[in-house]
């Protein structure tokens, strides 16, 4: 017996998928795709989920060798290994984006958000994501790289098509040669502006990311050239659409909610605990594919060495047997310790302080320095990819 | 609620520096006990029995898995350790 059906590339089941995956925890905890092209598994609960994301020997990032790794080639790194090469690469980044270290940021962050509000409080009817949550998380990561911020747009354009790839290849029904094609080329194109720089590290601002790691200290493990430029793509298509969509999607479950609305509004230092909540609530990355590296049965259901496990953290999120009102979103709520909204395990979102500082003055800035926000679309398309819950477009009328 | 938990009788916890990525979710649940600097460290080790819950939920939150407990008595140098 199996009517469930959930397609996450269907466009009306992505634009309000919670229904499915409140079904999915209760009657199809694992769920075997049926008429995609690879072998998915979709794994629905939070005591799954956890599990899974903790067990990387068993549920592997890697993909098998003779096929493109995670839909990303040359500039495949960190999100497509394992330990101890994981560990190996992972060990070079995250100090840089430890919480110590991205206070360090933030008086710029807020400079930022200031003079992007400038202009977009000028013309009054903007694209929350695009023209502010984009621009802001765009400029913030190329500058904490050493890359020149007014990149931004191009960068911006790569990443957002470059996220939607991700897991898209888990659900599809038919091969896709032409996007395949589109998506390498930009990666092609995203690999050879980064060379530029690797290769001309003395040119980059001093103390920058990228600087540092290039210049590592003689006798230490050196990335090479392929690696480091490898990295920087990575940070910068993990650090860019979905901090992006965290903040969008904050601005869009508020203004949905004009309750919300209201009390941030009246009291904005309440942004910090009304972005864990949006977090929790409409998590940024609401899948992450796995590849199981054994044979195993989950709840009944037979799952093969190298098939692909999909877990769906914003169903975790609303998983009624470990969240109280699980469906209600409350700013005050405040950090949800057992939200899985940056995952679990060695593959721990590195940028999750950056993320939610990001978040936080980005809502903040925003909401003090506007009197109302008015959707012009009360439910703006998305981007029908289950790597990222992006929008589209996200146009809002603002009173200053 | 073992003896083990009772205040007073030694609850312990550290923070493995080769699995704490910094992500410093222990810092914002508890920041009297947790301080993340390069990566995350305790700030005391030996917690105060007002602290206890708010460890426990860093410890079982903390995304990658860095935060130990241990329970027991201290004069016999700790127990066995418990994630």
């Amino acid at each position: 017996m199996n009517d469930f059906g959930f397609d996450p590339l269907d466009p009306v089941v992505w634009q309000n998928p919670w229904p499915y995956f409140a079904r999915g925890r209760d009657e199809f905890p694992a769920y075997r795709h049926q008429d995609t092209l690879a072998r998915s598994v979709s794994v629905f609960r939070h005591e799954d989920v956890s599990a899974i994301l903790k067990d990387w020997e068993t549920f592997s990032s890697s993909s098998p060798a003779d096929m493109n790794e995670g839909g990303l080639g040359e500039l495949a790194s960190l999100m497509a290994e394992d330990p101890p090469e994981h560990t190996r690469l992972r060990d070079h980044v995250r100090g840089a984006f430890s919480l110590a270290a991205v206070k360090g940021y933030a008086a710029a962050i807020e400079r930022l958000a200031d003079e992007i509000l400038d202009e977009l409080l000028e013309r009054g009817t903007f694209d929350a994501a695009a023209d502010y949550a984009g621009q802001l998380t765009a400029r913030t990561i190329l500058t904490v790289l050493g890359l020149p911020a007014s990149d931004w747009r191009r960068i911006r354009e790569w990443t957002v098509r470059g996220a939607a790839n991700v897991t898209r290849s888990h659900f599809v029904r038919e091969a896709e040669p032409e996007a395949d094609r589109s998506v390498e080329a930009i990666f092609t194109e995203m690999a050879a502006y980064l060379d530029g720089f690797v290769h001309q590290a003395d040119a980059l601002p001093d103390g920058s990311l990228l600087r540092s790691l290039v210049q590592a200290a003689p006798g230490a493990d050196r990335l090479s050239p392929r690696e480091l430029r490898a990295l920087a793509a990575l940070t910068l298509l993990a650090g860019n659409e979905t901090t992006t969509t965290l903040l969008a999607g904050a601005v869009l479950t508020l203004e949905q909610r004009p309750n919300q609305a209201r009390a941030l509004r009246a009291e904005p230092e309440l942004a910090a605990s009304a972005v864990e909540e949006t977090l929790r609530f409409r998590p940024p990355v609401p899948a992450l594919p796995r590849r199981a590296t054994r044979n195993l049965t989950l709840h009944g259901v037979e799952i093969a060495k190298d098939d692909n496990i999909v877990v769906w953290l914003a169903s975790a999120n609303r998983d009624q047997r470990v969240f109280s009102e699980a469906d209600q979103f409350d700013i005050r709520r405040g950090l949800s310790p057992q939200a899985i909204s940056f995952g679990r395990g060695v593959h721990t979102c590195l940028g999750m302080p950056l993320a939610r500082l990001e978040g936080r003055i980005g809502l903040e800035r925003l909401y003090r320095r506007t009197r109302a926000i008015e959707l012009l679309e009360p439910s703006p398309p998305l981007v029908l990819a289950p790597g990222v819950y992006a929008f589209e477009r996200l146009p809002v009328r603002v009173t200053p | 609620m073992s003896a083990a938990d009772e205040p007073g009788r030694g609850l312990r916890v550290i923070v493995d520096p080769g699995v704490c990525l910094g992500g410093g979710q222990c810092e914002l649940i508890c920041p009297d006990v947790f301080e993340v600097s390069y990566v995350s460290r305790v700030r005391v080790e030996h917690v105060d029995p007002l602290h206890a819950d708010a460890v426990r939920t860093a410890a079982d939150a903390c995304p990658s898995g860095a935060i130990r407990i241990l329970d027991g008595d201290m004069a016999k140098g700790g127990g066995e350790p418990r994630t």
